[in-house]
């Protein structure tokens, strides 16, 4: 099988399922989730003057799928 | 000896040569084990046998060098296109009738587990008003969504869009960029309620706002819309979905400058008359194989033209009246009359990488016979061209031409003038451009028209 020459575009990727009236608009609910999810213990980190290892320490979490 | 078609590098799998009057197709040999699973369907020999994808078959003989210094595992050979041409010459429903058959094609593949690896409008060509598939190397075996969702958007689904929802033509906006129109700027196009018009929402202002949000690579979301579920399924829904709204998709036409123009034109009967006997006299003088009709209107001359010739390019610069025309063609399965839009004082020029894959408008039709009929009086006076360059340019086709002069006090030169300063075209008459003609022309026959103010020249080039 060949590999695709094209970069066919993450966003586009999702657009063409969400087209396809897919449940893979799930994949951009969660993908939107994560970086709430970054962005919340981003704020939280900074309110409780955490330091920044800690705040990588949470990085795991975030990319989870 | 083989040439390299300067369109086809940017899949490593397969290119495309010319050698002698052969197109060949080289394979890779990922490419030619795709090419081996395509050829056990049943779809492929199908849709190759209605037209619909280019006729390929493996070629035996010598196999073309690779631009990328690997040798070919498979070469097939394809049937010829007439003449070459490109999304940004096409008018509206053209390029409507290509994104159609596209996802005809690739509906056609997913039903047999097949994709496309891209979705190019470069992808289509036309044999006269029938579109036919030409990438056969962008066959392979389907997983996942289709990758060349993006590129049919970018040529194919935007460019319709925004002709269709927001009256702007496209094909100045193709012409623009080889890789057509990206989400975001299209995104910029609609505002406000156009944004809730058909197809809108969806493929334009989601994906611009997906592909500017979403970071994640692009394996990677394959790997997680395959999690969510994703299967060809969706893949056929979303070809489905798209085939739909294409279809659904048309201008509201109002009327142009020459959209009436055989009802509203200065000729007499027994003018039209007289100059359809030359016209088709003349042709016949030869072998007409290709003819170019330059000006060619609602395709009058074109028809007669396509009695005896083989192939007839029809352009014209106005985009209403080729559409029309290519409805009219399509509706009567024409094949040998191409309908293409194209200001002719400013045509196609060589797009892409270093301006050569996309080649220019005139590099690509080499006509027999160049048909310009009311159309030197456009060009010399509308456009200024000094008429010493028009008849060079009718000489740099090649072949013999069909040409009318039209004189200064002629009812539709007065209109033109009448634009202009007085005294601006004082070099403008019949003696000045016999005078031109025959110095690059032998004139085999002439005539005037009945009506007295125009002539009708047919000219070869001298050697």
């Amino acid at each position: 099988m060949t590999i695709g020459y094209l970069d066919p575009g993450s966003g586009s990727l999702i657009a063409s399922a969400v087209v396809g009236g897919a449940a893979a608009a799930g994949v951009a609910v969660r993908q939107a989730r994560h970086r709430l999810a970054s962005k919340f213990s981003r704020k939280r980190s900074e309110a409780e003057t955490t330091p920044p290892e800690a705040e990588s320490a949470a990085e795991p979490a975030t990319t989870d799928t | 000896m083989s040439s390299y078609e300067p369109g086809s590098f940017r899949d490593p799998g397969s290119a495309v040569f010319l050698a002698g009057d052969k197109i060949l197709r080289g394979l890779s040999s990922d490419a030619a084990a795709d090419y081996d699973r395509l050829s056990g369907t049943s779809f492929f020999p199908r849709l190759m046998a209605s037209g619909r994808i280019v006729g390929t078959t493996t070629h035996e003989g010598e196999a073309p060098p690779s631009p990328r210094g690997t040798p070919w595992a498979r070469v097939l050979e394809h049937e010829r296109i007439p003449v070459v041409s490109y999304p940004y010459e096409w008018p509206f429903a053209m390029l409507r009738e290509a994104a159609a058959l596209q996802l005809e094609v690739l509906a056609a593949a997913l039903d047999e587990n097949m994709s496309f690896k891209d979705g190019s409008a470069y992808n289509v060509q036309f044999f006269g008003s029938r579109p036919t598939f030409i990438d056969v190397g962008s066959f392979e075996p389907a997983f996942g969504p289709w990758p060349g969702y993006r590129q049919f958007c970018q040529t194919m689904l935007f460019p319709l869009m925004i002709q269709a929802h927001l009256g702007v033509p496209f094909q100045p906006l193709l012409r623009g960029g080889v890789d057509g129109l990206n989400p975001s700027d299209v995104a910029g196009m609609f505002s406000g309620l156009n944004r809730l018009r058909k197809g809108v929402l969806r493929n334009v202002t989601l994906h611009s706002l997906l592909e500017r949000r979403v970071g994640t690579g692009s394996e990677k979301v394959k790997t997680e819309l395959e999690a969510s579920g994703f299967s060809t399924e969706v893949a056929k829904a979303t070809v489905r979905n798209l085939a739909k709204l294409v279809a659904g998709l048309e201008v509201r036409r109002r009327g142009s400058t020459w959209s009436d123009y055989r009802d509203t034109c200065s000729y007499s009967d027994g003018d039209a008359e007289a100059k359809r006997e030359f016209v088709r006299s003349a042709l016949s003088a030869g072998e007409p194989g290709l003819v170019l009709d330059l000006g060619a209107n609602d395709g009058a001359y074109s028809r007669l033209a396509a009695e005896q010739a083989s192939y007839v390019v029809a352009v014209d610069g106005d985009e209403l009246v080729m559409d029309g025309l290519f409805r009219t063609l399509r509706s009567e399965g024409n094949e040998n009359i191409l309908p293409l839009v194209m200001n002719l004082v400013d045509p196609s020029g060589g797009l892409g990488w270093r301006n050569r894959e996309r080649a220019p408008f005139f590099e690509r039709v080499r006509p027999d016979v160049v048909l310009a009929l009311a159309l030197v009086h456009h060009v010399a006076i509308a456009a200024n061209v000094p008429l010493p360059e028009v008849v060079s340019w009718l000489r740099s086709f090649g072949g013999r031409v069909i040409v009318e002069f039209v004189d200064v006090d002629d009812v539709q030169v007065k209109r033109l003038l009448a634009n202009k300063p007085p005294g601006l075209f004082d070099d403008y008459g019949r003696d000045a451009f016999e005078r031109l003609l025959a110095e690059q022309f032998l004139v085999h026959e002439q005539q005037r028209l009945p009506n007295g103010t125009r002539t009708l020249y047919l000219a070869e080039p001298k050697p």
